[in-house]
């Protein structure tokens, strides 16, 4: 059975006003997204793969402890993007409270230490690649980065919040200035209850 | 490539850019040509950004701070940084047993604390020196039949048996780098042709490059080289780009890479055709 996508959680212009313009979206989800989605389709048709129950699934599988195989690099952007549609909300931004606002307390310092090292990752992903805060297996927060179409979920950890990189996700509305995209995602965009309901899920057994 | 090849590259290399006793900052340099002469393939808006933000940043980071942290490759050429990149130059000296004179001769060990800002920011301004001064030219001022050398036309039929399946191959390799990266048609020292590819700003030139060549023609595929007219449609990028070659720059590096003097090719100095 051909996978498909999940719909957008909020309507593709409903961030324009928030830094993320519906052009982009259009583009974003429509274009790039989609073809992921297609693309992988069209590589496991026929294969073992397809009966997986989940993309997630034929991602882990498709990492190959390390030596992906060529049905990843679409699997795992299918998943890294909706995780990334879903860290984001036109109500976003703003600071988190909860659990995982004491987490970032506990774990990485405090919320400003948290941006600071949110927007280096960002920053500093040389080329195509992903920002996230993760749980590690440890139960601990974590800021990394990661190249491409790789992620936490291949190393075993569990991502709560993600920020796309790629150029093509800030380059019509930005161009060349990925720390100001970064800046707005963070100051207006991250859906923070999500966040949350990620982190509890993420450390509750 | 041959040892001795390589240390007459950088003997070349080495006599074109003297060391000078100042800090030898890395400059910008013009583009010989109108940013709007490149429609319907290249939009002005791109080739302005592309070569005054994102070819600017390296020079920036080359002096901020490869230069500041790593003052000993004050003076080194650009195409010394790069060849240097990843380079083992004990185990080099150890296998050949010429010590003291491989140093001399120039292995350049870029120290571990600059190797990334070298390979990401020199790689980078090299790579957009070639593309931007040696591969480009106005929309409708060449022909690869007119303008492509003998010589390299007669290496690609060679290696491709025709330029469409040379415009086919290289396309393929530029559509399939996943992420960002270049595509590249290079020559080994012998003249015979070949397409390969790399991520980000590594280039074929790097010591610990996996397939290694001389560039005479490249191609960016981060998407900032097409995003602003091409959207997510690398592939029309890519078509487009055959329209706009510098088959005569193209060939004058072909040339020099044929016949030993690759080094003799300053990246950062437009192609000589212009100067006509």
């Amino acid at each position: 059975m051909p996978f498909t996508l999940p719909p957008l959680p909020w309507a593709i212009d409903a961030l324009e006003s928030k830094g993320m313009s519906q052009r982009t979206m259009e583009f974003h989800y429509g274009k790039h997204h989609t073809a992921y989605l297609n693309n992988l389709n069209g590589q496991i048709a026929g294969k073992a793969l397809e009966q997986l129950p989940s993309v997630h699934e034929v991602m882990l599988q498709t990492w190959n402890n390390g030596n992906p195989t060529p049905e990843f690099n679409n699997a795992a952007q299918v998943i890294n993007h909706t995780f990334f549609w879903e860290s984001m909300s036109p109500n976003g931004g703003g600071k988190p409270s909860g659990k995982v606002a004491e987490a970032i307390d506990r774990d990485l310092g405090g919320y400003d230490k948290f941006v600071e090292a949110f927007k280096t990752a960002g920053a500093t992903q040389f080329g195509s690649g992903w920002a996230w805060l993760s749980v590690s297996k440890a139960g601990k927060l974590e800021v990394s980065k990661s190249p491409n179409a790789e992620n936490p979920w291949v190393h075993g950890n569990t991502p709560i919040l993600t920020m796309d990189v790629w150029e093509h996700a800030y380059y019509l509305d930005v161009q060349n200035r990925r720390p100001d995209f970064i800046a707005n995602f963070i100051d207006k965009l991250i859906d923070w209850q999500r966040v949350e309901q990620r982190y509890v899920a993420a450390t509750s057994q | 490539m041959k040892l001795s090849l390589w240390l007459a590259v950088l003997a070349v290399a080495a006599a074109a850019f003297p060391h000078g006793a100042a800090a030898q900052n890395f400059t910008l340099p013009s583009l010989p040509y109108e940013t709007d002469a490149f429609e319907p393939s290249i939009d002005n808006m791109t080739m302005t950004f592309h070569w005054t933000r994102h070819t600017n940043a390296f020079v920036t980071n080359l002096n901020s701070q490869v230069l500041v942290k790593c003052p000993e490759l004050n003076g080194k050429s650009l195409l010394e940084l790069v060849l240097a990149v990843g380079a083992k130059c004990n185990s080099w000296n150890e296998r050949r047993g010429w010590g003291k004179r491989a140093a001399r001769d120039g292995c350049l060990t870029i120290p571990t604390e600059c190797e990334t800002l070298v390979r990401n920011n020199a790689g980078g301004f090299w790579n957009h020196g070639l593309f931007f001064l040696h591969n480009l030219a106005p929309a409708g001022t060449q022909k690869y039949s007119d303008d492509a050398s003998e010589e390299l036309q007669t290496a690609i039929w060679e290696a491709f048996s025709d330029y469409d399946t040379l415009k086919a191959n290289f396309s393929a390799a530029a559509a399939g780098v996943f992420g960002s990266g270049w595509a590249w048609l290079v020559t080994d020292d012998d003249g015979k042709l070949s397409i390969v590819t790399t991520p980000n700003q590594d280039n074929p030139l790097f010591a610990n490059a996996p397939a290694k060549g001389w560039p005479i023609l490249g191609l960016d595929v981060w998407e900032h080289a097409y995003y602003l007219k091409y959207y997510n449609v690398r592939a029309s990028y890519i078509a487009a780009f055959f329209d706009v070659i510098n088959w005569k720059g193209v060939s004058a590096v072909y040339a020099a890479a044929k016949d030993g003097s690759y080094g003799s090719i300053d990246v950062l100095k437009p192609a000589a055709n212009f100067e006509d």
